[in-house]
């Protein structure tokens, strides 16, 4: 059936089964392939892209179910706190093999969003469904903190 | 751990070619490491005397291209081989980007694995340092050297930092990218020297990684984000048990899927072939399989434990 969504700030219209995660109409359809698979079973945050803002994951979402909410992609990433969370991830080195980062920077972004100031139990809270196969998690709570600090000077 | 980039991503001799070729004629260096040693050949077109092997490329635009023949995973071997390419160069590290080599063993096999194109085993550097090394001093020395002959200089007057070299003498400077086309023109010379190590700027010292932005971004490219012309996804049906084997298969609903191409047998299962992976996963869920188990390993954890802590025959 045809599906009409709105990503990363343009309609598309695509012709799939309304089934389909929206994690496979972003990568097979429209090629935006920051946003990773992993699991497929909403356990591991590498589908993660917000809709309306909200940090989601893609992979066990149908794409029918998504409506008129906007979906961002790593791709479609801008907004201050999405600057400073790229900026401070490339300055502390966060990524290792990268796979599940687009899906980190997602979280982070919601969670800037959300809480400009997050205390470590609110970036554990935030980050607890991302998790990272190279173990970078200290370096992103890290890089979280200094994001926040970058939006507040 | 092979190279996972399929050759048509990657960046082929000709490929590289044509994209300095597109955004203005670079410099490339190359080496083949044949019994007599290091042989250094550059070129500026396509049909220039190109080395085979290819591990530098700069661009009109002064970005270094360091070509890479160690995967990276995580691990930094791209950060680690381009440090030692542009630490003899003395390039930019803020213009320095790297990009995999293609699959071609006899360019770009590890001496250490016995000559197989990979990595693993600690061992990118140590099959990196004396062969990035030699590139990144005889392309250093080619834009020397093209700079030397444009503002009529001995090439000793001359120094090279960050990616510009001068002429402290007249005041002269000259960018890399300004000088690769006329470096591409020269011979290569048959020695350079190498730096000491006291100077080293990058070696031993903290230098952001590479592939920090584009796997902070969504545009580092993973296996799973190739996609060819025409290409299907296939998803596996396994057996339930180790060693067990098909009895029967019925994939007439799987094939009623909407998307699914095929299915066909694998070694120990199942493939189904759509377009796109939740229709070739919707065929795979549709598959109704017997198995066989009666040669399958059966025996639990405990059971291996004890098999495996019992003495042996
Ligand atoms: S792929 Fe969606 S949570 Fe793992
Ligand atoms: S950086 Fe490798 S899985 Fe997180």
């Amino acid at each position: 059936m045809s599906i009409t969504l709105k990503v990363n700030g343009k309609t598309h219209s695509v012709d799939v089964d309304a089934d389909t995660p929206l994690l496979w109409v972003l990568r097979d359809e429209l090629r935006l392939t920051g946003t990773k698979y992993g699991c497929g079973i909403s356990q591991c945050g590498a589908c993660t892209v917000h809709l309306d803002g909200s940090p989601t994951r893609s992979c066990v979402l149908p794409v029918q179910s998504v409506g008129d909410r906007s979906v961002t992609t790593i791709e479609g990433l801008e907004s201050p706190a999405a600057a400073a969370v790229q900026k401070a991830w490339a300055e502390m080195d966060v990524p290792q093999c990268g796979y599940c980062q687009s899906g980190q920077v997602m979280s982070a972004v919601g969670l800037l969003e959300q809480t400009p100031q997050p205390d470590d139990d609110a970036i554990d809270g935030a980050m607890r469904g991302n998790v990272c196969r190279c173990a970078t998690y200290q370096r992103i709570r890290a890089a979280i903190h200094r994001a926040a600090g970058e939006l507040e000077a | 751990m092979q190279q996972p980039y399929s050759q048509p991503f990657s960046p082929s001799r000709r490929r590289l070619l044509k994209g300095a070729g597109a955004a203005g004629v670079g410099l490339v260096i190359g080496f083949h490491w044949g019994l007599g040693g290091p042989r250094a050949m550059a070129a500026e077109t396509e049909s220039g005397g190109w080395a085979p092997n290819a591990f530098v490329r700069i661009a009109p635009d002064d970005t270094v291209t360091v070509i890479s023949k160690h995967i990276e995973f995580g691990q930094g071997s791209y950060t680690g081989v381009a440090t030692v390419l542009a630490e003899e160069l003395d390039a930019d590290w803020s213009r320095v980007q790297v990009a995999p080599a293609p699959a071609n063993a006899e360019l770009y096999g590890n001496a250490l694995l016995g000559g197989m194109q990979g990595t693993g085993g600690s061992t990118a550097m140590a099959s990196s340092w004396d062969q990035l090394r030699q590139a990144g001093a005889t392309a250093r020395a080619m834009l020397v050297a093209a700079a030397a002959e444009r503002w009529g200089v001995p090439a000793s007057e001359l120094s090279v930092a960050q990616g510009v070299v001068r002429h402290a003498g007249s005041g002269r400077e000259a960018r890399f990218g300004e000088l690769a086309e006329a470096a591409g023109r020269r011979e290569a010379p048959k020695e350079v020297r190498l730096k000491d190590p006291s100077s080293f700027r990058l070696i031993g010292h903290r230098v952001p990684r590479v592939d920090a932005s584009e796997k902070s971004n969504g545009e580092a490219q993973f296996t799973l984000d190739i996609y060819l012309p025409d290409m299907l996804t296939a998803v596996l049906l396994r057996p339930p048990l180790f060693g067990a084997t098909l009895r029967l298969l019925d994939d007439s609903e799987a094939r009623k899927v909407r998307g699914v191409v095929d299915v066909v047998r694998t070694p120990r299962g199942v493939a189904v072939l759509a377009e796109g992976f939740w229709a070739a996963k919707k065929g795979r869920d549709a598959l109704k399989a017997e198995w066989d188990d009666s040669a399958a390993e059966k025996r639990g954890t405990e059971a291996l434990y004890e098999d495996f802590a019992a003495p042996g025959p």
